[in-house]
């Protein structure tokens, strides 16, 4: 059977003309919007590794003459309350919120994925189900949520991950399931059933694969939202606690020193925004790049 | 129409059970165990075992399950352990706060939010357009408490406009509303331009522009109706995220609601206040979303709802 050719084939497809996942790259690659967004994400990933091997100071050793320092040429950023360089400590930082985002949405992608694909191709009472059950994860706000969960499990980089990625389970699998739904009804797909492939054959080799795009756009928006979610539970103290430098740790230490040092809360926040700006510009173009090929499909 | 309304007020039954289940999931199936949880660290053995006994944690879980339906169903929400009397009361004082911000908030963002996407949808691919849509996908990244720190800086402590929020003052209310409207003004400015640029290419707009109308009313009667409908849906959605950050936002700006109060309970270890709390906001929701879908079936005629 392996020699049968029922792989996924782009659907009105001429022989000659550049693959559908080209045209969709060349189209991302051409957009302003989304190579800005792609920029700032790879700025903070490689301000992350350096981080990581060297920073212009230690991260956590007080230096209390040089407390509060407006920004400078030493101190771009400025000092904290206790003279720690704001700018390494936001360097050292950015492990923490880009972990968190794309570990939650890993995770909520590796449970909500399957049931969606089970529930959109299978149908019948597997899918009501499944999808009954996903609802009542949408019936609290969503930070709402997150904050319960938190306020159990305690605070921490571990609970804030876990209190994310179950919130996130629903829009993973509800757009899955939608997209399984509408590729079941295509002819490929008949096609390899008539060729005899087996329903876990099928779901792994057609309908994931068709279906990744549009999901490869939910992850990168949801790495977006992750992130705010991780900073607010950190500004609220449910976080990841002090001394680790977690920007919205920061921004809330820094909230006590506003009048004399409004820099120890723009800094942050800016940062905050920036990391999560990227992550939205990259999804969104990746969203308008997909979009001639979403319609091909439904 | 009528059964649709009917078969949707049903269904608040078991979504409200739903959200009652979800909640209990969250509050006793927690790894380790909810007494201790609940007493704190620096509690004796004893004292666990005795508020062990008091919560009814010896019982198997279906029976606490049941138990907590039936407390549920007779208006037994608990006891606070800081007011030490019902939860219903503190709660009750501070959810109409609550609702007025979100309301607020939520005037805001709709007017501010339709009018931004219909001019830029009017103008498209244009500047106007590409400036405020810009603006709105940095409105969807900033956080709220952020924003509503800086806002205060400005309009505050620089300019001395405003209150610095402040629940009693005259216009204490306005940048706490501001401050939680930014996002949805966002959304809503995203989604009313996509679908305003949608309905303008309609074959009635032609028509009605062929018949010589003026633009202001093809654009107000013709297109916005028809534009406002997935709008409104997304509001609804959107009205979620709202009650979400007001979390947050009532932290930054001291404004005495629900989410304050669920943010001194976390504190202060009051499960059972916590708990009720994470209800209101469930049912908080739920209402919403059955307030906007009976509406849908009054207000849009071309939906059949069978």
């Amino acid at each position: 059977m392996a020699s049968a050719p029922v792989g996924p084939i782009p659907l009105g497809q001429e022989a000659d003309q550049p693959s559908r996942r080209a045209r969709t790259l060349s189209r991302f690659l051409r957009n302003r919007s989304g190579q800005l967004g792609l920029l700032i994400i790879l700025v903070f990933v490689i301000a992350t590794v350096i981080a990581v091997f060297w920073t212009p100071y230690p991260v956590d050793q007080p230096d209390l003459p040089n407390r509060l320092a407006a920004p400078s040429l030493q101190h771009p950023m400025g000092t904290d309350d206790v003279g720690r360089d704001v700018l390494t400590r936001l360097a050292v930082g950015a492990r923490y919120s880009l972990t968190m985002g794309v570990v939650a949405i890993a995770l909520a992608a590796a449970i909500g994925v399957p049931i969606g694909l089970l529930a959109g191709y299978r149908g019948g009472w597997w899918d009501t189900g499944s999808m009954r059950l996903v609802d009542v994860l949408m019936v609290l706000p969503t930070f709402v949520l997150a904050v319960a969960i938190v306020s159990v499990l305690g605070s921490g980089i571990r609970s804030v991950i876990l209190a994310v990625a179950v919130t996130t389970i629903p829009v993973f699998a509800r757009l899955t399931r939608s997209l399984a739904l509408t590729i079941r009804s295509q002819d490929f797909v008949a096609a390899a059933q008539v060729a005899g492939a087996s329903d876990g054959r099928i779901l792994l080799r057609h309908i994931l694969p068709n279906s990744l795009s549009p999901l490869v756009v939910q992850a990168s928006l949801g790495i977006g939202a992750t992130i705010l979610i991780a900073a607010a539970l950190g500004f609220l103290g449910l976080g990841v606690q002090p001394p680790t430098p977690e920007w919205g740790t920061m921004l809330s230490r820094g909230r006590s020193y506003m009048s004399t040092a409004p820099f120890l809360v723009f800094f942050p926040g800016i940062v905050i925004a920036l990391l999560v700006l990227g992550f939205n510009l990259l999804g969104d173009s990746l969203r308008d790049a997909l979009d001639p090929w979403m319609r091909e499909i439904e | 129409m009528g059964r649709y309304i009917i078969r949707r007020l049903l269904l608040f039954i078991p979504t409200t059970f739903a959200a009652l289940t979800l909640v209990f999931v969250i509050f006793r199936l927690v790894p380790g165990d909810p007494a201790r949880l609940m007493a704190g660290d620096a509690a004796t053995e004893e004292s666990i075992a005795l508020l062990r006994q008091e919560m009814g944690l010896n019982d198997s879980v279906p029976t606490q399950y049941l138990r907590y339906l039936d407390d549920m169903m007779h208006g037994d929400f608990g006891r606070s352990r800081v007011y030490q009397q019902s939860v219903i009361q503190p709660i009750m004082d501070r959810l109409p706060n609550t609702v007025l911000l979100a309301a607020a908030a939520m005037s805001i963002a709709l007017s501010i939010g339709v009018t931004v996407g219909i001019l830029s949808a009017l103008r498209a691919h244009t500047w106007v357009d590409h400036l405020s849509m810009l603006t709105a996908v940095a409105g969807v990244s900033l956080p709220g408490f952020w924003l509503g720190l800086m806002l205060v800086m400005l309009f505050s402590v620089e300019l001395g406009w405003l209150p610095v929020g402040g629940f009693n003052t005259k216009w204490g209310i306005v940048l706490p509303a501001v401050t939680l409207a930014a996002n949805q003004m966002a959304v809503l400015a995203r989604m009313t331009r996509s679908t305003m640029i949608g309905v303008l290419q309609q074959d009635y707009i032609r028509t009605a522009r062929s018949k010589g109308l003026p633009q202001r009313t093809v654009v107000t009667t013709h297109g916005l109706r028809n534009a406002m409908i997935p709008t409104l849906t997304v509001a609804g959605v959107q009205l979620g995220y709202l009650l979400g950050g007001s979390l947050v936002i009532e932290t930054v700006f001291a404004w005495p609601g629900l989410g304050r109060l669920l943010m001194d309970s976390i504190q202060q270890r009051d499960y059972p206040m916590i708990q009720a709390i994470v209800l209101v906001y469930a049912v908080l929701m739920l209402t919403v979303n059955l307030v906007v879908d009976v509406l849908f079936a009054v207000v849009d005629p071309r939906v059949n709802y069978g």
